[in-house]
């Protein structure tokens, strides 16, 4: 039973990770660029969803409504961000030596550390939800309400990404820019535009788990580095650019963590995430999605 | 972009992310400051008093608390006619502060430089545990009594060092005080859970608690640490709930107390008492987490409403009124110290029959315990204040309330706390 509710607790926060990493992913895949900045972006989600709720209701406490209410500003708010990011900054190092990306992305990291420290303390806050009854119990594992609808929310988020890859205009175009640039460039597709959408839509979707992970844990400025850990070794698990693959790897992140947790102690979780890490590396370079993966 | 690449990239990036963290994760060291003014040594009637403080930098804001504390109380004393020393003659005091801006190497040349051009005797410590550290040891060199507010790291008090006494108490007694209330209470617990934080101060705490657990024949019944990037702590509390665990330590910072609060509501976790060592009594803790936050307890090592008597000011009211009045803010913990590390001097110039550094330090050591605006004074073996913490409990009306111990409680614990149907 004590196991059940590892895994349950795994797969509720895992999917958040997941959420985070498909973004990073994308990124990674498209633009080719390793956004040291995104969980930064995870940040700035979860703070956009506070200080809303916080006009709004003079607390940052609501309903569950209240709070979804905020998630399509943040989400808006959050590809604007990115998207000029991208324009302003990334564009101007894309192409040059990988070291120089790391240190760009790696700066507007510090950066907005530091801003957001300056403009709100470093002191940790949370969004609480109201329910009248906090938590389901289901065959003797607790569910938090909150955090299932986290879990839901988060799996949404990252439906809506694949389908948009999939089913869109732009979705092709990020595909296609992702295969070959100079090919889609050929074809009429404005690269530039595409690849700024592309990070755009990846900080909107963090923006989104930070919102959640804003309602179940607690945000601070300096959270962010962590949230970029964790999508390293999702994107390692699942595969580079694969959004199926991130969404396992994340939910197998979040079981992992959450079994060593339980089974083992929480000192031992990052280094068996780790670990993993440095093994799925060795034994299968590819990922658990292998080469099938749609970059 | 083929996968291979896309792998050795992995490999290069993850390298030097690895490196980055770990640069970011590093932390930075305080910045220096220089320090100056100046000051009289000792002269016939007159006892100096020296000592560095973080007047300007990082921690600037609690440095300024210490001095005007000294200053005031200095001033009081005097005003009332001085000390009336053992050896028969009267004396005022003198203070010579001088900015260290909280930079150890910087404060250890202050010390020194006090010691040999200034002839000062009688050391006031510095802020902060990383400054007294170093700053302790120049006084044990020089073997010079320096009394101490500002730092709490039981480090400085096992390296065998003679010549300093603190007046906060250190980290291994946070929690003593949380058994000693839920012990008093009708239906004391049995089972008691730990969780946390795997940074040095938290630890402490955890092993202070768990020699005092053994002590009083309770059952530790979950025992856990946790690293601090640790976000969530819902496996952990679902241990708490299952062991049934009567009252939960959360040895811990504030973020973590968000957490706690938070969780144990979504998770159901019902315990008779739940305590944050550090963060759970402040303002700010208490607007994030609400309702939640109810009936939570903390430590502290003084209190604004406590009522002490004290020689210099009447008591603790007194004091309160005088800081207030005099500089314009509420004095906090690190007033109070202050107030009692220059009591702590004159109450030993007292009690010697000839002044001297090693007759004045003797006295300290052995005096009986007296009474100050910051609580009963008497210290320990290693130099620490033997001084227990007081425990205060946010109240849903009207908030945060001293509980324990009951000669300063403001209203009995609400023990056990209810649980989360009840709410």
């Amino acid at each position: 039973m004590a196991i059940a509710q590892f895994v349950v607790n795994g797969l509720l926060v895992g999917a958040l990770f997941a959420a985070v990493a498909v973004g990073f992913a994308l990124i990674w895949g498209v633009v080719d660029i390793i956004n040291l900045a995104h969980g930064e972006m995870v940040m700035l989600g979860g703070y956009t969803a506070y200080w809303l709720l916080s006009i709004a209701t003079g607390t940052a406490e609501g309903s569950v409504l209240l709070f979804l209410a905020t998630l399509p500003v943040v989400i808006a708010v959050l590809f604007v961000l990115g998207y000029v990011l991208q324009r302003t900054l990334v564009s101007r190092v894309i192409g040059t030596d990988i070291f120089l990306t790391l240190l760009v992305t790696f700066g507007i990291s510090i950066a907005i550390q530091q801003l957001a420290i300056q403009a709100w303390t470093a002191n940790p806050r949370s969004i609480q939800v109201g329910f009248a009854d906090p938590s389901l119990i289901v065959a003797g594992v607790v569910i938090p309400k909150m955090k299932l609808v986290a879990f839901f929310g988060a799996i949404v988020l990252t439906a809506i990404l694949y389908l948009f890859l999939q089913r869109t205009r732009t979705g092709r175009a990020i595909r296609a820019v992702s295969q070959n640039p100079e090919a889609a460039a050929l074809v009429g597709i404005d690269v530039e535009h595409t690849r700024a959408v592309t990070f755009g839509i990846s900080s909107a979707v963090a923006g989104g788990a930070g919102a959640f992970i804003a309602t179940i844990l607690n945000i601070e400025p300096q959270m962010g580095l962590i949230y970029t850990l964790k999508s390293f070794v999702i994107v390692v698990f699942g595969g580079v650019g694969s959004i199926p693959g991130a969404l396992t790897g994340g939910l197998l992140l979040g079981v992992v963590e959450e079994l060593t947790a339980g089974l083992i102690s929480s000192r031992w979780t990052l280094a068996v995430s780790f670990t993993l890490l440095i093994v799925l590396l060795v034994v299968k370079p590819q990922g658990l999605f292998g080469t099938g993966a749609d970059e | 972009m083929t996968s291979d690449q896309n792998r050795r990239t992995f490999l290069k990036v993850a390298g030097s992310t690895g490196a980055l963290g770990l640069t970011g994760l590093a932390g930075c060291a305080g910045s220096s400051s220089d320090g100056d003014g100046g000051g009289e040594g000792g002269s016939g009637d007159t006892i100096t008093l020296g000592g560095s403080m973080s007047l300007t930098g990082d921690n600037a804001d609690l440095g300024r608390l210490y001095k005007d504390s000294y200053q005031e109380t200095i001033d009081r004393i005097n005003e009332a006619g001085g000390v009336e020393a053992g050896d028969g003659n009267t004396y005022e005091l003198e203070m010579v502060l001088r900015d260290d801006g909280t930079d150890p190497s910087t404060s250890r040349s202050i010390y020194q430089e006090l010691i040999d051009r200034e002839g000062i005797d009688y050391l006031l410590g510095p802020y902060a545990s990383s400054v007294t550290l170093p700053a302790s040891a120049v006084a044990a060199e020089n073997q010079k009594p320096m009394v101490e507010g500002g730092g709490a790291s039981p480090e400085i008090f096992s390296q065998g060092n003679e010549w300093i006494f603190g007046l906060l108490p250190t980290a291994n007694k946070y929690a003593k005080s949380y058994f000693d209330m839920a012990l008093e209470q009708d239906s004391p617990p049995e089972t008691v859970a730990i969780l946390a934080e795997d940074d040095t101060f938290s630890q402490t705490t955890a092993d202070g608690a768990r020699e005092k657990i053994e002590e009083e024949g309770l059952e530790l019944v979950v025992d856990e640490s946790f690293p601090t990037e640790t976000s969530d702590l819902s496996t952990n509390l679902g241990r708490v709930r299952d062991n049934d665990a009567d009252i939960l330590l959360l040895c811990a910072h504030q973020q973590h107390n968000i957490i706690l609060a938070n969780q144990m509501e979504s998770q159901g976790v019902n315990v008779d008492a739940a305590m944050g060592t550090v963060g759970s009594l402040n303002q700010s803790f208490k607007g994030e987490v609400g309702a939640n936050g109810d009936y939570i307890y903390g430590p502290t090592s003084w209190d604004i409403n406590a009522n002490f008597d004290d020689p210099v000011y009447g008591g603790t009211q007194d004091f309160v009124a005088a800081i207030n009045e005099n500089y314009g803010y509420p004095p906090d913990y690190h007033s109070a110290a202050g107030e009692a590390v220059i009591l702590t001097f004159v109450n030993a110039f007292e009690s010697v029959d000839e002044l001297g550094p090693t007759a004045v330090r003797n006295a300290i050591r052995d005096a009986d315990p007296f009474s100050t605006v910051y609580g009963e004074v008497s210290f320990g073996d290693n130099g620490v204040i033997d001084k227990d913490m007081l425990i205060r409990q946010w109240q849903p009306d009207p908030g945060l309330q001293t509980v324990y111990p009951s000669s300063v409680a403001q209203a009995d614990p609400i023990y056990p706390m209810p649980d989360w149907s009840e709410r």
